[in-house]
C-alpha cells in the first residue's frame, strides 16, 4: 500500500472521458483533480503541485502546448500527453516543449496506468537496485551480461547489450532517440539516428524471437524508444 | 543566305554610334577604292591592251556602299572613284584632270548606279526586316503556346507565359488575374474597365511607365498584361509592334482561360468522384460500423443493468469481447481517416527513416487482440536496407494486410512475412495458409468496397483496406500486388518499394558477448 496517494491533475474537455478517467484513476488510489480548460489547468498545477499531469492537447481556450510551455517555466513534472491519431505532428512539438510521455486516443486503461506509473517511477541505477531485470519472458543479468529469454541465453554484443541495459533500466518510460544515442554512442552521435535504428533492429532479431508474443521494444515514431512488458 | 547578311546588317547598325559607324564606312569606301584603283594600275602595269575601258572596274566599290551603307556612301565612293579614275587609268596618269569631259560622264554613270542600288538595296533590307520581325511574333507566338502547352494549372501558366513573354520581349512583363488587381492603380482600372491598352505608348496614361495590355477571354477580361518600361522610349508605337504585342497578349489569354476551364472541369469530377465515394462510404459505415457496435453496445447495457456480472468468468469473456469489437471500429476508424487523407490528394506526405522491424511491432501491437494461436515468423535478409517512408501510413498498410492474414486464414495458421531486397527494390511479402484468392479477383480486391464472392462475406470488413494499401504504397512510389504464395497454399501480398524509399546504411561489425 503506499502511504500518500498520489495527485493526477487531469488536463481535458470533454466531460464522458473526464469522468472516465476520474473513477478509473480513483479505483487506482490516485487524489484525482479535473480541470475542463488550459487556463485552469494552469492555475490548478500551481496551486495543487499535483504528482502528474495528464493533458489533452485539443483544448477549447488555449493550445495544449501552451500549457507544457507555461508548466515547464516553474517544474519538471511529469506530463502525459493524450493525443489523437491525426495529431502525429503536434504530439512531437509537444515533445519537443517538456511532455514526457503521451498515450494515443483511444487507450486502455492498462497502458495509461502503466504510463503513470512509469513516469512516477524513478529509474533503476546499477549501484542500488537489484543488478537483474526481469521483463517478461527476458531477464537481463546487468552485471554479468547474462541476456535469458524463456531459458535461453542470448549473445549480444556490447553496444547491443548497452541499448538493451538503458531501455530496461527505464521500462516503461519512453526514451527518446536523442537521449539513446548519446547514453550509446555519446555526444558526438546524437543527431544521427540511423545507427540507433540499425541497433535496434538487431536487438529486435535477438530478443523477439516470436513477434507476437515478445513485443519488448515499442516504437514511437518521430520520438524514440520504450520497452515494455509485452501484452498478454 | 541573303537573309542572314541582312540578319547580320541589322545587328551591326545595333552597334556603336552613329558618328563612328559614318567614320567607319568613309573609311572602308575609301579603302575599297583605293584596292580598286590599285588592282586596275597593276592591270595596266603588267600590259593590259586597253586601260580605259578598266573603268568599268570603279562600279564595285560604288556598288559595295550602296549596299552596306546606302545613298550618301555610295555617292561618295562614285566620286572618288571619279578621281582615282583620272588618276591611275586616264591618261596623263597620276595627274587629276578634273574637268574634261570623261569624268563627268563617268561620274553621271557611277552616280546613276549609285542611287539605283542604294534604292534596290533599301527596299530589300525593308522587306527582310518585315519578314524578320513576321518571323519573330511567329515563333514567339509558337514558343508561347508550346509553352503553354501540358500546363492545366492557372498559376502555372501565370509563371511560365512570364518567363516567356520576358525573354521574348526583353522586358520585363507580369501577369496580373483579374480577381488580383490592385483597385488603387488607377491605370490597371482604367485598363481593366474600358478593355483597352493603357498606359506607356498609348492614347491613355501615356505617362505611366508600364503598359497595360487587356487579357480577353471568350466572354470577359480575365487579366491584365503588364509591360515594363521606361518613359523616354516609348513602348506601344517603337519598339514593339503593337501587333506583336497584340498577338502574344491573345495567346496567352487563350491559354490562361483554356486552364480556367480545365480547373473548373476538374473540379466537378472531383465533385462527382467524391459523391460517389461518400455514397458507397456512407453504404458500408452504416453496415460495419453497425455490426461491432450491436456487441459493444449490447456489452455495455448488460453491465448497465446488472453490474455485478463483471465477477462472472462467462460474462467477462463478453466484457473482452465488447473491447474486441471497439478495437476493431478503431481500427476502421483510422483507415477511414487515411482514405480520406489520401483521397484528398496529399502527394507530399512527410517520411522519416525507419526500420521495417519497427513498423512490424507496432502493427502487431494494434492487432494483439484478434491475433489468437498463430505461428508468425518474420524473416529478413541480411542486407535489407532503411526505409524512408510515412511511418504511419506504412504501419496502417502492414497492419490491413496482417490482419487479413490473420481474417482468411486458419485459426492455428502460419504467418510469413519475409522481407528481401536485391540491390534495386525491396520487396515485403505477406503470406497465409487461408483460403487464397482465386486468380480471377487478384486484381479486383483492390478495388474499393469490393468484396471477394468467395464466400467472405461472413468476415466483417469495410472493403477499404486493400485499396488504402495500394493508395499509400502507390504515393511511395511503390506497388502493392497479389502473387503466388511461397509455399502453394493461401494468398501471399507483395508490397514492392522502389530505390528512393531505401537507404544503406554500413555499420560497424561488434563481436557478441559470450
Amino acid at each position: 500500500m503506499r502511504t500518500t496517494q498520489h495527485k493526477i491533475l487531469i488536463i481535458e474537455d470533454d466531460p464522458q472521458i473526464r469522468k472516465f478517467l476520474t473513477i478509473t484513476l480513483a479505483s487506482h488510489d490516485y487524489s484525482v483533480i479535473p480541470a475542463e480548460s488550459g487556463n485552469e489547468g494552469i492555475r490548478l498545477a500551481t496551486s495543487v503541485k499535483p504528482d502528474v499531469i495528464l493533458l489533452d492537447l485539443g483544448l477549447p481556450d488555449i493550445d495544449g502546448a501552451e500549457v507544457i510551455k507555461s508548466v515547464r517555466q516553474w517544474s519538471k513534472l511529469p506530463i502525459i500527453v493524450l493525443s489523437v491519431r491525426d495529431q502525429e505532428e503536434e504530439k512531437v512539438k509537444a515533445f519537443d516543449l517538456g511532455a514526457n510521455d503521451y498515450v494515443t486516443k483511444p487507450f486502455g486503461t492498462a497502458e495509461l496506468l502503466a504510463r503513470i506509473r512509469a513516469s512516477l517511477r524513478d529509474a533503476i541505477t546499477t549501484e542500488t537496485a537489484d543488478t537483474t531485470i526481469t521483463i517478461g519472458d527476458l531477464t537481463i543479468d546487468l552485471m554479468k551480461r547474462i541476456i535469458t529469454l524463456r531459458d535461453e541465453r542470448i549473445k549480444l554484443s556490447p553496444k547491443e547489450f548497452n541499448l538493451l541495459k538503458i531501455l530496461a533500466m527505464h521500462e516503461g518510460k519512453l526514451l527518446t532517440h536523442k537521449y539513446l544515442m548519446q547514453q550509446v554512442w555519446g555526444d558526438a552521435y546524437s543527431d544521427d539516428n540511423q545507427y540507433l535504428r540499425i541497433y535496434i533492429a538487431q536487438l529486435r532479431q535477438k530478443i523477439e524471437k516470436d513477434p507476437a508474443r515478445d513485443q519488448f521494444i515499442i516504437n514511437e515514431p518521430g520520438i524514440g524508444y520504450r520497452m515494455e512488458k509485452p501484452q498478454k | 543566305m541573303l537573309q542572314f547578311q541582312f540578319h547580320n546588317l541589322i545587328i551591326r547598325k545595333d552597334l556603336g554610334s552613329p558618328m563612328r559607324r559614318w567614320t567607319f564606312s568613309i573609311l572602308l569606301t575609301i579603302a575599297v577604292v583605293t584596292a580598286t584603283a590599285f588592282i586596275s594600275w597593276l592591270l595596266v602595269y603588267v600590259g593590259f591592251p586597253s586601260p580605259e575601258t578598266l573603268g568599268i572596274l570603279f562600279v564595285i566599290p560604288v556598288l559595295f556602299s550602296a549596299i552596306f551603307y546606302g545613298l550618301v556612301s555610295a555617292l561618295i565612293a562614285a566620286f572618288i572613284s571619279v578621281l582615282a579614275y583620272n588618276f591611275v587609268l586616264l591618261p596623263p596618269i597620276w595627274h587629276i584632270g578634273l574637268l574634261e569631259i570623261e569624268n563627268f560622264t563617268k561620274m553621271a554613270v557611277l552616280s546613276l548606279v549609285a542611287i539605283i542600288a542604294s534604292a534596290l538595296v533599301s527596299r530589300i533590307k525593308k522587306l527582310a526586316g518585315e519578314a524578320l520581325q513576321r518571323e519573330r511574333i511567329l515563333s514567339g507566338v509558337y514558343a508561347l503556346s508550346q509553352d503553354m502547352l501540358g500546363i492545366s494549372n492557372i498559376e502555372d501558366i501565370r509563371f511560365a507565359a512570364e518567363a516567356k513573354l520576358t525573354s521574348l520581349l526583353e522586358v520585363k512583363v507580369n501577369i496580373i488575374l483579374k480577381e488580383l488587381i490592385d483597385p488603387s492603380n488607377e491605370s490597371l482600372k482604367f485598363c481593366l474597365n474600358n478593355n483597352t491598352p493603357t498606359g506607356n505608348g498609348t492614347k491613355h496614361f501615356p505617362n505611366d511607365k508600364k503598359l497595360y495590355l487587356p487579357l480577353n477571354g471568350s466572354k470577359d477580361i480575365i487579366g491584365i498584361m503588364c509591360v515594363e518600361g521606361s518613359t523616354s522610349k516609348p513602348l506601344f508605337s517603337e519598339s514593339f509592334s503593337s501587333k506583336i504585342l497584340a498577338t502574344l497578349a491573345a495567346q496567352t489569354a487563350i491559354a490562361i482561360e483554356k486552364a480556367k476551364l480545365a480547373e473548373s472541369h476538374e473540379k466537378k469530377l472531383l465533385e462527382v468522384r467524391r459523391d460517389k465515394f461518400l455514397s458507397a462510404l456512407l453504404s458500408s459505415v452504416s453496415h460495419d460500423f453497425k455490426t461491432p457496435l450491436v456487441t459493444v453496445i449490447g456489452v455495455f447495457s448488460s453491465l448497465k443493468d446488472s453490474p455485478e456480472i463483471i465477477n462472472n468468468f462467462a460474462h467477462r469473456e463478453m466484457v473482452s469481447g465488447g473491447l474486441e469489437e471497439a478495437q476493431k471500429l478503431d481500427r476502421f476508424i483510422s483507415n477511414l481517416m487515411h482514405i480520406s487523407r489520401l483521397e484528398s490528394g496529399i502527394e507530399s506526405i512527410p517520411k522519416e527513416p525507419v526500420l521495417l522491424r519497427d513498423i512490424l511491432a507496432s502493427a502487431m501491437k494494434s492487432l494483439r487482440s484478434i491475433i489468437g494461436s498463430h505461428n508468425f515468423s518474420i524473416s529478413t535478409s541480411p542486407n535489407f536496407p532503411l526505409l524512408k517512408v510515412n511511418s504511419a501510413l506504412m504501419e496502417l498498410v502492414l497492419m490491413n494486410l496482417i490482419e487479413n492474414a490473420i481474417k482468411y486464414g486458419p485459426a492455428n495458421g502460419d504467418i510469413k512475412i519475409i522481407a528481401m531486397y536485391d540491390g534495386v527494390a525491396a520487396t515485403i511479402d505477406i503470406d497465409d495458409d487461408g483460403e487464397g484468392i482465386p486468380e480471377s479477383e487478384r486484381e479486383s480486391v483492390f478495388q474499393k468496397f469490393y468484396r471477394s464472392k468467395h464466400g467472405d462475406s461472413k468476415i466483417a470488413g469495410t472493403g477499404l483496406g486493400l485499396y488504402i494499401c495500394r493508395g499509400i504504397v502507390e504515393a511511395h512510389g511503390g506497388t502493392v500486388t497479389a502473387i503466388n504464395p511461397h509455399d502453394g497454399k493461401g494468398a501471399c501480398m507483395r508490397i514492392t518499394l522502389p530505390e528512393n524509399t531505401l537507404i544503406q546504411v554500413a555499420i560497424e561489425q561488434e563481436i557478441e558477448y559470450l
